[in-house]
């Protein structure tokens, strides 16, 4: 005789386990979804941090900081006393890496300085938590180089470093390169700008924006290198010399659309000058007012090339 | 219950497959015409080793590029993670000491070192380098392109 014993059948039991398979399969990409999200938002967190910083620099200086200078920094190594980095600040020297120092090495590679420790040293304002890319990167021979998010806006259309590398359709007059001087942006070599000279109006004018960092993809011979403080390859530069390379480690430019790096039909010195983000669909800007906006991918380029600029004019939709 | 049936198979192949997400390139390379090809480059008759092919754009200046092997055989990169050519005109420029990020130099070298000294030697005539007169037409169907380049 058969006694019936209380406990889940096979049947019972699998349908149990493709249950949850199913629930699970349904709540996992949504818990990625809020991950993103919530990185999204630390992301801009930090726009503000640096905006704020940036305010700070001007109530303290009466300027933003230049974009870069003739010491091979760049903005950000201006502005870290505002993010509670004055210790760090407090170690670099300013003088030129390129000229031959016996305490420093005679050339760049030997770039040895408390400068090159700065470029070491991660500080976390400046690195966006969904950028997918090594903490520390043997770069430019800096063996431990922290690559980064965020990049100052240096004009509407800024097409290059070089100006001799401007590619065909970008090399006329209209268009300039990141290594001559008074761009129509906020932060480019040597600038000093005020909030006086943003005509434009602060809450219309882009300061500081995301890129797409990807250190290793190279286009058209350009790598998408995204670094802060100190660039050791722009060498001797000094305002209204055209010498140097990389500015673009540190600033960036509205010449062609947010997310280039996306669309392949554009030229690789174009994709480098671009910003970007690992976010979906656009890149999180702070404006010159210290507001942090989401601006699409899809925003039209006259918009888009608008907000670069400080005062040109322009009247624009600010709701796009 | 029947075990074999392939009801509960497919659900739980199913379920892990929502575990894992969607690799590939960021880029959306559906937006060029791309065509895999290569070839193979001689100098006088013999392959020429190590020397960077690009096939220049002249339109947008962007440039897909090689690197011949010990046989002078390349095979087209349109970027980094992408290999192929755009169709078109396109100027070909064949060098012993260009370099590109990414294939002959590490893109951590990108900026260049200034003081370096070029120990390498261009071993290919102006006429198919600096100041190039190979033109070619690259259409859909491309197969390969030779070049037998003569050094005087």
């Amino acid at each position: 005789m058969r006694v019936r014993r209380s406990a889940f059948t096979l049947v019972e039991l699998l349908v149990v386990i493709a249950i949850i398979g199913i629930l699970v399969g349904l709540l996992l990409p949504a818990v990625q979804a809020a991950r993103e999200a919530a990185r999204r938002m630390s992301c801009s967190n930090n726009l503000k941090q640096l905006g704020l910083a940036m305010h700070n620099y001007h109530d303290a200086f009466r300027t933003f900081p230049q974009g870069f200078g003739e010491n091979q920094e760049f903005w950000s190594s201006q502005i870290l006393p505002q993010l509670e980095q004055g210790n760090l600040f407090n170690t670099l020297v300013w003088a030129n890496s390129a000229y031959a120092n016996p305490a420093w090495g005679t050339d760049w590679t030997n770039f040895n300085s408390p400068n090159r420790t700065a470029c070491e040293t991660l500080v976390p304002a400046f690195r966006c938590p969904s950028m997918a890319q090594d903490t520390y990167l043997n770069y430019n021979s800096i063996a431990r180089r922290v690559p980064v998010s965020y990049r100052g806006v240096a004009g509407a259309k800024v097409a290059s470093d070089d100006a001799s590398t401007r590619p065909a359709g970008f090399n006329t007059a209209e268009f300039t390169a990141l290594e001559q001087i008074n761009l129509d942006g906020v932060l480019y070599g040597a600038s000093r700008v005020r909030f006086g000279d943003i005509a434009d109006g602060t809450s219309n004018t882009l300061l500081i924006g995301e890129s797409y960092t990807d250190c290793d993809f190279v286009k058209d011979n350009q790598g998408m290198d995204y670094f802060a403080f100190f660039s050791p390859q722009m060498g001797l530069w000094k305002a209204g010399r055209l010498t140097g390379t990389e500015h673009s480690e540190g600033l960036g430019s509205a010449v062609v659309q947010i997310n280039a790096r996306k669309n392949p039909t554009i030229h690789g010195v174009l994709m480098e000058m671009s910003f970007g983000s690992y976010h979906t669909g656009g890149a999180s800007f702070v404006f010159c007012d210290g507001s942090v906006r989401f601006l699409p991918q899809s925003l039209d380029l006259v918009t888009y090339q608008a907000m670069a600029t400080r005062n040109r004019g322009e009247v624009f939709n600010s709701n796009e | 219950m029947n075990l074999k049936n392939p009801w509960y198979k497919w659900l739980s192949i199913g379920s892990l497959l929502m575990f894992f997400g969607c690799g590939g390139p960021v880029a959306d390379y559906s937006m060029v015409d791309l065509v895999n090809t290569g070839g193979t480059v001689t100098l006088d008759g013999s392959p020429l080793v190590g020397a960077v092919v690009t096939f220049e754009d002249p339109t947008d200046d962007t440039f897909s590029y090689g690197l011949t092997d010990a046989n002078g055989k390349y095979t087209l990169q349109f970027d980094s993670e992408m290999k192929g050519v755009k169709t078109g005109k396109k100027v070909v420029r064949i060098s012993t000491t260009k370099k590109i990020l990414g294939l002959n130099s590490a893109p951590s070298a990108e900026g260049g070192d200034p003081d370096a000294k070029r120990t390498d030697k261009e071993l290919v005539p102006e006429k198919y380098n600096k100041k190039s007169t190979l033109e070619i037409e690259v259409t859909k169907g491309a197969v390969q392109f030779d070049f037998d380049l003569q050094s005087k």
